[in-house]
């Protein structure tokens, strides 16, 4: 059962179809997890389609909907969902409240959720990545290689907006920084 | 002086921190620094009694840095109600925390340039507060502040997310940088739309006058950063005052379109709101500030005879509900406190004439 759904490449699977090809005879196998099956419309126990259908059902969904709604996918629930949800040894809130309440239980919540952090920061900071002082920032190499990393994406910032007297002075900063 | 007995003074007084520059468009720059302390669970999914352990342990290592020589230390829930609503009115404390009962504190200098909040959201919310724009000096006393505190506390923090905060809008630097602006002229231009939409656009918030959700009336705007993670602080802070900077000028070039092209119906306005203001006998907060909005426009362009800004500042921050309350016992129903606030007002206002 650790087999993970071929529709969305996500979730663990939670039904395995197989079925032989009528014309090669070869034997083909499908997982799929709850969540895409319930997407699909499909009702996999009583009446299952062949497995060319649910694929050509699945890509001309993801044609539909080009962008996968992840906070979707996740407030789906049904028993399974709930029992494979995440949830935070530490603090007890499981990823589902996360989204709910848009606020974490504990600081280890950061690296349970890593996966499913990933995507929301992108979208509220449009970043992964801090970039920024931490606590005993005294290891003078990392402060330089944090700098440069600031000055590059400060410089990409000010060529976008066209600040092209700023751009100049950056660059000459990290011509400094170089040397 | 007790503790009490500070914060009594403290709640008399014009603010150190709110007086406005750039003919007024400018009132303060505001930056905060959340934090949390590492290997202990957020504010949220703390028990009462952790809360309580946790609050007294954080206001005795604050006291190292944050003196009590200097320093107000006070445990919310050990003042009155209106003496919370007055902090919020000075913007020491944000209305969330005034409005919890459980045990939380606060740390503020006696000048109210610098002020913490203990277990509001994330279990420390340290903030400098500086009259006009001033980000850069604001962001380097936080800094300074956040340094000394993390000789003795471990915030919690990794290098991938940064400071790790309770609501994911602040994780990364944890910095929020805000500017307190007056925006009268723009308003008045149908340009301020426009302005503010553009804002939007790079990632800046607009918000009234006490932060979220608040309603922005007479024009006094919360300009902040959005987005905490993926640039430095610096970066940040420059990139908000790069923004203030066009904001003022393009206000500046308001006023003067206004003053060259609609002058009559300009010093009307600002005449009107100074009758009202001068004259009234009962105001409430709503109808003060719309109209102060028409008369720091006439004092910043000359059109009203002010000699004294400090008592726009003042009238700004003292005649609001609760320092009115503290100030006058009988001012605890409405009616009271429209008839003293009409009072006070005009008598500051005659006073600032010259």
């Amino acid at each position: 059962m650790s087999s993970i759904c071929q529709i969305c490449l996500k979730n663990p699977a939670t039904a395995h179809l197989s079925e032989i090809n009528e014309q090669s005879g070869e034997m083909q196998e499908l997982h799929i997890c709850n969540s895409c099956a319930a997407k699909l419309h499909l009702d996999l126990p009583n009446n299952p389609p062949s497995i060319a259908d649910i694929l050509s059902m699945a890509q001309a969904d993801a044609q539909d909907e080009p962008e996968v709604d992840v906070e979707l996918d996740i407030s789906f629930s049904s028993e399974d969902a709930e029992e494979e949800s995440l949830h935070c040894p530490d603090c007890g809130i499981s990823f589902e409240q996360f989204s709910k309440n848009n606020r974490f239980g504990c600081a280890n919540d950061y690296e349970i959720f890593k996966d499913q952090l990933e995507q929301l920061f992108d979208e509220l900071h449009g970043a992964k990545q801090h970039i920024g002082r931490g606590p005993n920032n005294s290891d003078q190499h990392a402060q330089l290689l944090a700098n440069r990393i600031r000055l590059e994406k400060r410089l990409q910032d000010v060529i976008a907006e066209e600040r092209f007297e700023e751009a100049a002075r950056i660059r000459d900063q990290l011509k400094e920084l170089d040397e | 002086m007790s503790a009490d007995l500070r914060l009594q003074t403290l709640l008399n007084s014009d603010s150190h921190c709110l007086h406005s520059q750039k003919q007024g468009i400018v009132i303060s720059s505001r930056v905060r620094l959340a934090r949390n302390v590492a290997d202990q669970p957020f504010r949220r999914s703390l028990e009462r009694e952790q809360q309580e352990t946790l609050t007294q342990s954080l206001l005795h290592t604050c006291a190292k840095v944050l003196k009590p020589e200097d320093h107000i230390h006070l445990q919310l829930d050990a003042i009155s109600d209106i003496q919370r609503k007055a902090l919020v009115e000075r913007f020491m404390v944000s209305p969330e925390l005034a409005a919890s009962r459980r045990s939380e504190a606060v740390i503020i200098a006696d000048d109210e340039h610098c002020s913490a909040m203990i277990n509001e959201e994330d279990h420390m919310r340290l903030q400098v507060l500086k009259s006009g724009l001033d980000l850069g000096a604001a962001l380097q006393e936080a800094q300074n502040v956040d340094r000394q505190l993390e000789t003795y506390i471990n915030w919690a923090y990794s290098s991938t997310f940064g400071y790790m905060t309770s609501c994911p809008t602040n994780t990364g630097t944890g910095l929020r940088a805000s500017v307190m602006l007056h925006l009268p002229a723009l308003a008045e231009t149908k340009e301020l739309r426009n302005a503010l939409r553009a804002i939007g656009k790079l990632h800046l918030a607009v918000r009234g006058l006490h932060g979220e959700g608040s309603e922005a009336t007479g024009h006094f705007y919360q300009i902040s950063n959005q987005r905490t993670l993926g640039s430095s602080e610096e970066d940040i802070v420059e990139r908000l005052e790069y923004v203030i900077r066009d904001l003022v000028e393009y206000e500046q070039l308001a006023r003067e379109s206004l003053l060259d092209k609609k002058r009559i119906e300009f010093e009307d306005k600002a005449f009107r709101a100074w009758g009202i203001l001068t004259h009234a006998r009962r105001l409430t907060n709503h109808e003060l500030i719309e109209h102060m909005s028409w008369v720091r426009l006439g004092a910043a362009t000359g059109i009203l005879p002010i000699r004294d800004w400090s008592v726009l500042d003042r009238i700004f921050i003292r005649t609001q509900s609760a320092h009115l309350q503290l100030q006058h016992q009988d001012a605890d129903n409405g009616n009271e406190r429209k008839k003293l606030r009409a009072e006070l007002v005009r008598t500051w206002l005659l006073g600032a004439v010259r």
